[in-house]
Formats: C-alpha cells, sequence, structure tokens
C-alpha cells in the first residue's frame, strides 16, 4: 500500500496524560533534559555521589559520609559572592530513627563536621529541618530542636528564652566610718571624698555632678533598678524584674552616695552587652519602697551599658539628672515565642516564624532588624476559614505568602505602618514548606494535594495575583502521589538546568522515588525515575545536590547509596557497595538512568478511521553507536508491542561518523568508526532521521516507544501512513 | 597567577583530532597549577577553617583569686607562707604562695619565639590591700606613726615591671631578664626569682626626652596607698587595671619561656635637682614596724596575654 | 566551589563531540582560574607565617608621654619645700583645658576595626584624706584630678573619669571602625584648672601632674 501521508512531528511537547492525546506530547517521558540548541528531549543526565572521591578511594568507607544515615534535608548557604559557602545537612546517626544530627560539609579534607548532635528523629510524615537566610544569619529550624541563629561561624540559640534576673544593689551605709567596704558584701560606706572639704573657689566641685540621693539632711533615698541582654545584632531581651530596692536616710554632713550593684545576669552565648535601667530617687515612695506594686513614678531611665558578658558588678555614681532615654516596656521583647517554629521567612526586615505544630494558627514576627527581639502583640492568628495550620511562609514580590494546608494567606504592609494579614485562597494550599519554590519568570510555583499550582503577579501597581495549575494533564501521576506524605516533597529550581524538580512520595510509598520536572526552555513536564531524592538545595552555579532517604541501616552495615549526590551528565545511575568489611568498596553504576519516550498516541485525524503507518522517523542529533530500543503499539494495545529494532544514532547513508571506543568492547561497534588521534577530525554531531519500517497492518491509534540507557536525543518524529487512499489530516492538539 | 588558556576545540569540527592539542590542554593546566597564587583564590575564599592554629599566636592566661581563709595572710609578696608582705624596700617575683598559684605566663612547655615585629599585649588586674598604718615621715625620710607636725611623704609608691625567662627555669641559675630597650627596672637587684633580694637604695633614671631612643619607661605599674596614712578616708584597697604593648624591636628574636612580675618598694618618684636624674627611689624603711607594709590582701593578680604575629616579612 | 559535578562524560560509542571534551575541561579551568576557595583550600594548612606580613590585622605602637618642654622638676634642691622634688607640669605652664601631647601615633589604617589602647602611669599631687601636704600641718588638700583621652583623627573616642590618685595607671580602650585612611591617634589629658588662690597654689613653681610611660598601640583589623 501507498504511504500517502506524512505527519511531522516537531517540536515535541512534554508529558500529557490526558485522553484524546495532545499529539506533539508524550505520554511517559522519564529521565529526560531540554537540549537546548534542538529542544530536543535529550538523555544526557544521571547522578553521581557529591564527593566522587569515595568511589576511586582504595579504602572501603563512605568517605564523609561514612556515618550518615537517611538525609532529612539539605541546604547550601552561599555568601560572600559564592567564596564561602557552606553545605549543611540532617541525617539521621548511624542508623534510622537513633537520633539526627545537623553537619556542616567541609572540602579539603573532605569531612562532615558535626552542627548540631543528638536532634530529635523525625516521625514518618514529618518535613527535614528548614533554612532561612536572614542578612548575614541563617536561621534553621525543626519546630523539635532548639531554633538556631549561625552567622557561618558561631551558632547559638535563636531568640531569648528566659528573662535576666534582677541585679542586686547593696545596701547603703548613710554614716561614713573606717571601713570603706564591708567584706561581707552587705553594705557600702559614702563616697569617701565626701568628706574632704571643699573649697569654694575650686573649679569644679565633683561631688555635685556625681554621686546619688539627697543631701538634704533625713530625706529617704530610694532606687531600683532593671536589666537587659543585648546581641550582637542589636536584639535587646526582655527586660528583668525590678530589683529590691536599695534605701537610706540623707546624713546631715550632706554626702552623696554611690550604688554598689552585683548579680548583673550573665546572658546566654551571644550575648555581647547588657544594659542597665534605673528609677529616678524614688524617695519615701511607700509603694516604691515597701510593697510588691509598681507605682506610676517608678519609672526607668537607660543608666548604663556593660559592653561585655563578664562583668556582674557596677558602680553607680549618676545623678538622676544623667539618666537616659526611658527604659523599653514590658512588651517590648518577650520571651522568644516561637520555640516550636518550623519555618521562618524574611519579609521587610522582620523575620517571621510559624508557631509550630502546637501553635499552627500563629505567625509571629520579629522586630525589624532584630531577629532575636519579639514584641509581645506582633503576631497574627491566622483563623480566617478552614484552611489548616500554616504549612509554609515565603516572601514573594510585595508579599509574604503565608501556605497553609488548604489555602494562601497573604502578609502585606510593613514594620512602621504595621503589617496587614488577608487570606487570598481557599481549597489550594501546600503541605511541605520545601515544596515550595520561586521560578523567575514564572512565579512561585507549589506542590499541593492534587497537583503543582503556580502563583504569579501581585498586588502592587495594578499588578494581578493570579493562581493557576499546572498539571491538570498529569492526573495520572498526581492521582499516585501519596497525599499522607506529602510533608516530605521538596522542590528546588535550577538556573543552569531551567528546570523545576518536584519530588514526592508515590504509590503508598513513605519515602520519594520519583520526580517531576518542569522544563521552562518547554513550558512542559517530564518525569524523573531512579533519583533517590529525600531533599534537595541548589549551589551558586545552578547544580542540583540532593539526599536521599537512604544511608546506614545500621552501625555496622553501609548502604548502596549513602551521603549527598549531584544531578549531573555523568551517566551514572548512583552508586553501589560492593562487598563488605575492608574489601568493601564504593562503586558508581556504570549503567546510566533508563530514559522512556512514549509518544503520544497517534489517531491522524478522526479515530474511527483505520490506518495504515508504513515508516516511522526518528529525528535525532547524532551522537554514535548509541543503541536503543524502538517498540511500537498497536491500537493501545499495550500487551503487545511490536519490536521496531534498535538503531545507531549514525548517518545511515553517510560513513559513519568517529566515536570514542574502548577496543574491549566491540559489541556496539561499526568497524572503523573508532577515533584515532592526528587522523580522525573532530565531529559534529547532526540532526537526521533514522527510518524504521512499520509493519503491524492497519491501526486505529498509533503510538512508539524508545527506551534505553544510550545517549540519544529526540528533537522529533514524523509518521508516513495510508489511509484507504483518503487523505486525512493529521490533527495537533485536539485538546 | 595561574591562567589556563587554551583554545577550545569547540571551534574545531572537521580539523584533525591531535594528540598534541590534546595533551597542551592538560600541560597546560599542569603547568599553571604550579603557579597558583592569591588571583587564583576567589576573593574572600579563604576562611577560618583554613587557617592552622591561631591566628593570633599565643593566648595565654592566669588567674589568682583569694583562698577562703582571711585574706590577710594568704597570697603574699613574701616566700614566708604566714607572712604576706612586702614590709621594706626590697625587689621580688610577685607570686602566690602555695603550689601552683604562679603570676605568670608560662610558655616552657612550647616556648614562644617573640620575633622581631611580634607584639605582645597583656591585660592584667592587681588588687592589693594595706594593713600597715605606718606613715613615711617626709621630713625625716622615716617611717613611723603618724606624724602630726611633718609632711608625708607622698611620692610613695611600689613599681610592677615585667620580665620573662629565656630558658627553663632553674631557683638557682634562673635570672630573669628586663625586655629590650625599657628603662632596666631589673639593674639594681638581683634577678631571680622568686626570692626577695634587699638591697640599698638605688636609682632608676627615667627618660627626660621627648622620645628617648631607649630606655622607655612605659610597662611599669605603679600604685601608692597615699603616703601609708592611717586614716580612714584614705585608701585602704586598690583594684589596678592596665594594659601594656610590647613590640620586639630588639633586633633579634626573643624566646619566652615565662613573662612574670617583679614588685619592688617602696619608692619615690623623684625630681631632675642637682645631680640627681629624674625617676624613681629607693626610700629609707628604718623605723619601720613588724608590721606588713602592703600585701595582695585580696589575694587577685590575674592578667592575660596575646601575642600577634607580624606574619611573614 | 570544592567540587563540580561533571558537565559532560566522554563515553565509548558517542562521536568525537568537541563540546563534551571541552565542558568537561572547562569546568575545572574555571575553577583554577580564580574560583578557588575555602572547600578547596585543605582546612588549617595555611600558618600564620604563610599569610603575607599584615595579612589579616597590622598594629602599630608609639611611646609617649608628656611634652619635655612643659616640666618643671621641681622648686630648688629643698627638702622641705612643698613639690620641691617631684617633676610635673605647673600651673605656669597650664591654666585648663584639655592639652595634646605631641608623641602621636601615625599610621595607614585599612578598613575594618580598631583598637586603639593607652596606658601610661601618673601622678598628682594630691592627696585624698586629712593627709598633711603643706609643709608643718598645713591645709588639707582638695582634690586634685588627672583625666585622659584618646583621639582618632581629631574626634574624641575614649575618656576616663578624672583620676584622683596620687599615683594610678591610666588605662583607655576603644574599638571603633576606620576606613581605608590616615590615622592619627593622640592622647589629650586634662588636670584640674589653676586656683585662685595663688598664695597656697603658686602659678609657677608648683608641679601639679606628671604622667609618663604611655604607650597607643592601634590594631588593625580589617573588614
Amino acid at each position: 500500500m501507498k504511504a500517502g501521508n506524512r505527519t511531522l512531528f516537531e517540536p515535541l511537547a512534554g508529558l500529557n496524560e490526558m485522553e484524546p492525546p495532545e499529539g506533539l506530547s508524550a505520554q511517559e517521558l522519564v529521565n529526560f533534559r531540554v537540549e537546548p540548541q534542538t529542544m530536543g528531549w535529550d538523555s544526557r543526565i544521571g547522578w553521581e555521589p557529591y564527593y566522587t572521591a569515595v568511589t576511586t578511594e582504595e579504602d572501603n568507607t563512605w568517605g564523609p559520609f561514612d556515618q550518615v544515615g537517611p538525609i532529612h534535608s539539605v541546604f547550601y548557604w552561599t555568601t560572600r559572592a559564592g567564596a564561602k559557602n557552606h553545605l549543611v545537612y540532617e541525617s539521621d546517626y548511624f542508623q534510622p530513627n537513633v537520633k539526627t544530627r545537623l553537619w556542616t560539609y567541609q572540602g579539603n579534607p573532605a569531612e562532615s563536621i558535626i552542627f548540631d548532635d543528638d536532634r530529635r528523629v523525625l516521625a514518618p510524615n514529618q518535613a527535614g529541618t528548614n533554612y532561612e537566610p536572614y542578612g548575614r544569619y541563617l536561621i534553621i529550624l525543626n519546630g523539635r530542636d532548639k531554633p538556631i541563629i549561625w552567622d557561618g561561624i558561631k551558632q547559638r540559640t535563636l531568640g531569648f528564652q528566659q528573662r535576666p534576673s534582677p541585679p542586686n544593689p547593696w545596701e547603703v551605709e548613710a554614716v561614713a566610718g573606717t571601713v570603706t567596704v564591708d567584706k561581707t558584701n552587705s553594705f557600702v560606706r559614702p563616697l569617701p571624698d565626701s568628706s574632704l572639704v571643699v573649697e569654694t573657689s575650686q573649679v569644679i566641685d565633683w561631688e555635685i555632678q556625681y554621686g546619688l540621693g539627697s543631701q538634704t539632711e533625713n530625706e529617704i533615698n530610694s532606687y531600683r533598678y532593671k536589666v537587659t541582654w543585648v546581641y550582637e545584632n542589636g536584639s535587646e531581651s526582655p527586660i528583668s524584674p525590678r530589683s529590691n530596692p536599695t534605701t537610706w536616710t540623707s546624713q546631715a554632713q550632706g554626702f552623696k552616695y554611690f550604688v554598689w550593684l552585683d548579680n548583673i545576669p550573665r546572658g546566654p552565648d551571644g550575648v555581647i552587652a547588657r544594659r542597665i535601667y534605673r528609677t529616678k530617687n524614688l524617695g519615701s515612695s511607700p509603694t516604691a519602697v515597701n510593697t510588691d506594686k509598681q507605682t506610676e513614678e517608678e519609672v526607668y531611665y537607660f543608666l548604663d551599658q556593660i559592653d561585655n558578658n563578664n562583668d556582674e558588678t557596677y558602680y553607680d555614681t549618676t545623678p538622676d539628672s544623667r539618666l537616659g532615654s526611658l527604659a523599653p516596656r514590658d512588651d517590648h521583647s518577650i520571651v522568644f515565642p516561637a520555640r516550636t517554629a518550623r519555618f521562618a521567612a524574611t519579609y521587610k526586615n522582620c523575620l517571621f516564624l510559624d508557631g509550630g505544630e502546637g501553635e499552627g494558627g500563629v505567625v509571629y514576627y520579629s522586630v525589624p532588624g532584630s531577629p532575636d527581639q519579639y514584641k509581645a502583640l506582633d503576631f497574627f492568628n491566622v483563623g480566617t476559614g478552614n484552611a489548616g495550620d500554616v504549612t509554609a511562609l515565603k516572601a514573594y514580590y510585595d508579599n509574604l505568602l503565608v501556605f497553609r494546608e488548604r489555602g494562601i494567606d497573604i502578609i502585606t504592609g510593613d514594620p512602621i505602618n504595621g503589617f496587614v494579614y488577608t487570606p487570598f485562597i481557599r481549597g489550594y494550599g501546600a503541605k511541605s514548606h520545601n515544596s515550595v519554590v520561586e521560578v523567575p519568570t514564572m512565579g512561585m510555583m507549589f506542590l499541593s494535594d492534587d497537583g503543582i499550582y503556580l502563583l504569579k503577579g501581585g498586588l502592587k501597581g495594578g499588578a494581578d495575583l493570579q493562581l493557576q495549575k499546572m498539571t491538570q494533564h498529569l492526573q495520572e501521576t498526581f492521582d499516585r502521589m501519596n497525599t499522607a506524605m506529602l510533608h516530605k516533597a521538596c522542590a528546588a529550581y535550577s538556573p543552569k538546568w531551567k528546570e523545576v524538580h518536584f519530588y514526592f512520595p508515590t504509590d503508598g510509598n513513605t519515602e520519594i522515588k520519583d520526580g517531576v520536572v518542569f522544563h521552562l526552555d518547554k513550558g512542559t513536564f517530564s518525569k524523573r525515575e531512579g533519583f533517590p531524592v529525600s531533599c534537595i538545595t541548589v549551589d551558586e552555579h545552578g547544580e542540583f545536590i540532593f539526599g536521599t532517604p537512604y544511608g546506614r541501616t545500621s552501625v555496622n552495615l553501609r548502604n548502596n547509596i549513602q551521603g549527598l549526590f549531584w544531578i549531573s551528565r555523568s551517566r551514572h545511575n548512583g552508586t553501589f557497595y560492593q562487598g563488605s568489611g575492608d574489601s568493601g568498596r564504593v562503586r558508581i553504576q556504570d549503567l546510566p538512568p533508563t530514559f522512556t519516550y512514549w509518544s503520544a498516541e497517534q489517531q491522524f485525524g478522526f479515530d474511527g478511521v483505520e490506518k495504515a503507518p508504513k515508516y516511522l522517523y526518528l529525528k535525532l542529533l547524532m551522537r554514535g553507536n548509541n543503541k536503543f530500543i524502538v517498540e511500537c503499539y498497536k491500537n493501545q494495545d499495550i500487551k503487545n508491542p511490536i519490536d521496531l529494532g534498535g538503531g545507531y544514532t549514525q548517518p545511515s547513508d553517510e560513513e559513519a561518523q568517529k566515536v570514542f571506543n574502548n577496543p574491549a568492547i566491540t559489541i556496539d561497534a561499526v568497524p572503523d568508526d573508532y577515533a584515532l588521534f592526528d587522523v580522525a577530525v573532530w565531529e559534529k554531531p547532526s540532526v537526521m532521521y533514522l527510518r524504521y519500517d512499520v509493519a503491524c497492518g492497519s491501526v486505529n491509534s498509533f503510538s512508539f516507544k524508545l527506551r534505553g540507557t544510550a545517549d540519544i536525543t529526540l528533537c522529533g518524529y514524523a509518521i508516513d501512513f495510508g489511509a484507504d487512499g483518503k487523505l486525512v489530516r493529521a490533527v495537533r492538539g485536539q485538546n | 597567577m595561574g591562567q589556563v588558556n587554551n583554545t577550545a576545540f569547540r571551534s574545531k569540527y572537521n580539523e584533525t583530532i591531535t594528540s598534541t592539542e590534546m595533551n597542551a590542554k592538560y600541560s597546560d593546566f599542569q603547568t599553571e597549577s604550579n603557579d597558583v597564587d592569591n588571583t587564583n583564590i576567589k576573593s574572600q575564599g579563604v576562611d577560618r577553617i583554613n587557617l592552622q592554629g591561631q591566628v593570633v599566636k599565643v593566648f595565654k592566661s592566669f588567674s589568682n583569686k583569694a583562698a577562703t581563709t582571711t585574706p590577710d595572710s594568704v597570697y603574699a609578696f613574701n616566700t614566708l607562707s604566714g607572712r604576706g608582705a612586702l614590709e621594706r624596700s626590697q625587689h621580688q617575683l610577685l607570686h602566690g604562695s602555695g603550689v601552683g598559684y604562679t603570676y605568670e605566663f608560662d610558655f616552657s612547655a612550647s616556648p614562644v619565639t617573640l620575633e622581631v615585629g611580634d607584639l605582645i599585649r597583656i591585660n592584667y588586674a592587681l588588687q592589693w590591700w594595706r594593713v600597715e598604718n605606718e606613715q613615711f615621715d617626709k621630713a625625716t625620710g622615716n617611717a613611723g606613726t603618724a606624724p602630726s607636725a611633718n609632711e608625708r611623704d607622698y611620692r610613695l609608691c611600689w613599681l610592677v615591671t615585667p620580665a620573662y625567662l629565656s630558658a627553663a627555669y632553674d631557683p638557682l641559675s634562673s635570672f630573669w631578664n628586663n625586655f629590650p630597650n625599657k628603662v632596666n627596672w631589673m639593674s639594681n637587684y638581683e634577678k631571680k626569682g622568686p626570692e626577695a633580694n634587699i638591697s640599698p637604695p638605688d636609682r632608676y633614671q627615667i627618660p627626660t626626652a621627648d622620645n628617648p631612643v631607649s630606655g622607655f619607661d612605659d610597662g611599669i605599674l605603679v600604685f601608692s596607698p597615699d603616703g601609708y596614712f592611717s586614716d580612714p578616708e584614705t585608701v585602704h584597697e586598690q583594684t589596678h587595671h592596665g594594659v601594656w604593648t610590647y613590640q620586639n624591636t630588639s633586633g633579634s628574636p626573643i624566646t619566652l619561656y615565662k613573662i612574670g612580675f617583679f614588685i619592688q618598694g617602696p619608692m619615690k618618684l623623684i625630681s631632675q635637682i642637682g645631680s640627681r636624674n629624674r625617676g624613681f627611689e629607693t626610700v629609707s624603711t628604718s623605723g619601720l614596724g613588724t608590721d606588713n607594709s602592703v600585701q595582695i590582701g585580696l589575694g587577685n593578680f590575674h592578667g592575660n596575654c596575646i601575642i600577634y604575629s607580624k606574619g611573614s616579612a | 566551589m570544592g567540587y563540580r559535578p561533571k558537565q559532560a562524560e566522554l563515553r565509548n560509542n558517542n562521536i568525537v563531540d568537541p563540546k563534551d571534551t571541552d565542558q568537561v575541561y572547562d569546568a575545572y579551568v574555571s575553577e583554577l582560574n580564580g574560583n578557588i576557595d575555602r572547600q578547596n583550600i585543605e582546612a588549617g594548612s595555611i600558618n600564620p607565617l604563610d599569610c603575607a606580613k599584615n595579612a589579616f590585622h597590622s598594629y602599630y605602637d608609639v611611646y609617649t608621654k608628656m611634652n619635655e618642654e612643659e616640666i618643671i622638676d621641681g622648686i630648688g634642691n629643698s627638702t622641705t619645700a612643698p613639690f620641691s622634688d617631684v617633676p610635673g607640669i605647673s600651673y605656669g605652664l597650664y591654666s585648663g583645658g584639655w592639652a595634646k601631647c605631641a608623641l602621636d601615633l601615625e599610621f595607614d589604617a585599612i578598613e575594618g576595626s580598631l583598637l586603639l589602647e593607652f596606658s601610661c602611669y601618673a601622678y598628682n599631687n594630691v592627696q585624698l584624706g586629712g593627709g598633711k601636704m603643706l609643709g608643718g600641718g598645713g591645709q588639707p588638700k582638695s582634690g586634685i584630678w588627672l583625666a585622659f583621652q584618646i583621639l582618632y583623627n581629631g574626634n574624641v573616642v575614649a575618656e576616663i573619669d578624672r583620676q584622683y590618685r596620687p599615683f594610678c595607671n591610666p588605662r583607655m580602650a576603644a574599638i571603633i571602625p576606620c576606613a581605608t585612611e590616615k590615622g592619627v591617634v593622640s592622647v589629650r589629658w586634662r588636670a584640674t584648672a589653676r586656683n585662685n588662690d595663688t598664695t597656697n597654689y603658686p602659678l609657677t613653681n608648683c608641679p601639679v601632674a606628671f604622667w609618663s610611660g604611655g604607650r597607643i598601640t592601634a590594631i588593625n583589623k580589617y573588614r
């Protein structure tokens, strides 16, 4: 029969699981990237160990990852224009479910250094630790262990975990005596110089300027003190309770007095200064002196700052007239309110935190510029609508997006005029903080219960904030998603690959096996299989670094997969561990990941009419003697694939292009096709068609599948077919 | 600067693949890798983790605190354990009584070489306590009970000066050294420690030029209980905080086994009058009672020492 | 950047594509050509002597004291007259206010922080209590004091309170930010101003304050 019709399918689109199919799309598209020159689907991807020397060194360990169990989170924090980068990750230690550790990775010698130890084990549906840069700090939270703030060198607990205790003013001995300081630490004498005979001609009478208390005989003097701690970023702690009063009665000599303070509380790690506040002379105010009631005149003023976290004593000679500004009120700084915060976002110079699992409906925010300082009333209760707990906070454009289990809210405003909390949408939310990712030119992409959504635009300058579902056509894939385990989902965007990766548990598994990749170059999706990603991050070059749900399974048992890995163009499917004990070795999987391209069902117009496909032309970038399998399906009969034979991506009529060759492996070699130094020339891959005879008779619907592990780039295809003498127009894009 | 410049093969489609060109690429890399310098390192690419040890060469501290027993008798300038005193004009190493109560920076385990240009910086706090109620009569020069008629000698003071050991300590033969280019505060006395060296009165000359060439008088600590008067209004105890820095200007490295502190006194500050040079002069202590003039009453002398390396020349 | 993943892989049966060959190589060339950083350099491998002089900080110090031309050395050599044999400045040469001494510390500062420190010993002809300062049971003397300031390029960056002791060891320290600039650190001092009572407080022959043994240290840590 004559093949009267030819349909060209180019450029190829991505994965589409809809029925009826869209002609340019693929019903299965696994382990491909977009080759930007031809916009074809390129199989050259793989994954390799982050520290590649583990596979070459002749010792039996996983090197820097030898003690690493399943990895729960990873973050590549790049600072100083990429010169100072920190790779932080979190793993179970030695074996699953004993404890977790935070590590930082050191390049040379390759080593994982314990950053925080004895962290609590995650429940199966809990997300790993979250990392949020705030200026020159990295905030590290997981909702269970202490929140950490880290500047790349020193780490400490975020926020003030307690109020300072009040200082202790000594009693003042009103009468001068022979002993200046009593060693029982009970009282101090007046300033010794007060007994000097002061000459009126003295230019500066220093006693008038310094010292406390009234110089009038029988006046009662009374003072109280408070203290705060200060971190290096300027955050000021809650103010201490007031001290006991120190009280004395002025003598006839008109002495002025000093007050000796001790027990000035030292602050926690990271405190670099303490501020002392004091009242003016409370005199004989009975409430101030004798009762616990704070009276209106008991107002505290800045007295002095001790620029260290060491001195416990202070010698106060400052008269009331030299006190500074008003002390912070009790509500200006409170004990860190979000001790179980799971994630944070930096927005308008404030650090926003969720309230944690026990307080999933609260969002706290810090004083601007002071990530450790929280005011008593600076929080939102998010309980508008039944949208569930807060699950992620992401600053985007002019908004802070508050993702909830079944909704998205928006915080706008600024710390000066106040923040405003507005509900935005109900019904769609994100379960995992790690599965929300900002994608340039697109917006904020996130994984919801039924697929991937895109939030784009803003509210400023007439812009419009819009939500759009991206995966309408991938229903089958997302039907398989294990929504109960979505907390483990993760996502990342790479500017180098121009890909957005989403990984999530499927088919009832608790761990991730597969991923979905959005290709910005084509605006379509493909799938990744066999990439065991449990968490993923991107370095400053746009390289994906991922952790896996595998690792040491017991103290003595090394796993096939351990530690961190790159997604790269290395043509390897990860690693395996060969042997055991001293002779065990980490080895690279020689075989690359398997790719699958399964075309859409081609119905050449009305599928009720039978057609007879004659030839299948694959438009490929010629890469050499790369063998793959081509089979086709008739009328969606997946039980009986028809083998069309394999093929090399070599020109079919011209001389074969020269290839790299290992003489020991001749199985795929075409004679004389190998390149010899000083003889062969550099070859340029060309785009050519490979033609396959299709002998499947008449069909209503036709599809073909390419699979293998070779390096191929599929740019398009064409099908010649006859239609019983009637010309039938192939229809593209019936959607 | 190592910089690999190599023509990419990308432009050579259809040109012969030569082993020469291929090898040249790797040779080029090999050559240039011998020439790595700061320009190959990313700006700010060297971090604390890459540095060995401390950028600061040495950090050392000591702290000697009061014991729980009465502070008047435990810590002393005297080797006699029951007599905490510097009771007359003498010179001795500051040290605590008992084992382990040193008042020194001990580098003996790994002696420090103070290269030319290296800087020592010492912060210290010394607290002393006065128990003697005697005073010195300025007219007679004698110590005694408070003279009502005569002016008391307000110039009296004690000097504390740093010194170092350049070899392992041997109580019989080790001599402490004065730091180069300073007034030689050790010159009048035996330079051993910790025994007290009682010596005849003598004098130190302090600079009378704006910018002396050597014989700098810095680095000393001078304190006085105001002429030793038992008036309740005068000061019985004081804490002195201080710092001294010394850059090795001697022209050759100095090996430090220990840095200690000598105390001497009573001294008095005098003018350049007649044949006398301006300086500190020891005073007669005849008539002084058997009690102690001054002692480290609350037992505190602590310090920390940082030595900064100048780095490679 | 410690590691780079493979940018391409040369595999058997692939055509000899120069692009792949370049990509493999170029990734490592770009490492050498200016991208070596903390992850490449061995931890703890650089010791201070590997670093250039003043690589991390530089420090400077200078000796300083009260200007010699302002010091009088007592009056005569009488052993009984007051202040006959102590050195110091007199009210003939000083009538109050801040006086800068001539010996400054000058250096080229590099942007970062400066730790400035000053210490000296000082003397006042003062006694605090009922001491007999003037010959033969004269009047007690009220407080004469000394105070000091550190100036950096003319600005006061540290000041200590007045010292009323006969002998004291003033010490000041300040840590200040600095730019890459010419840095001049100076010390100023101040004593009690002249008294109207010139009988008991003569103008010309009574040393009132003396200080010496000063050292200004500046440690410049770079940003």
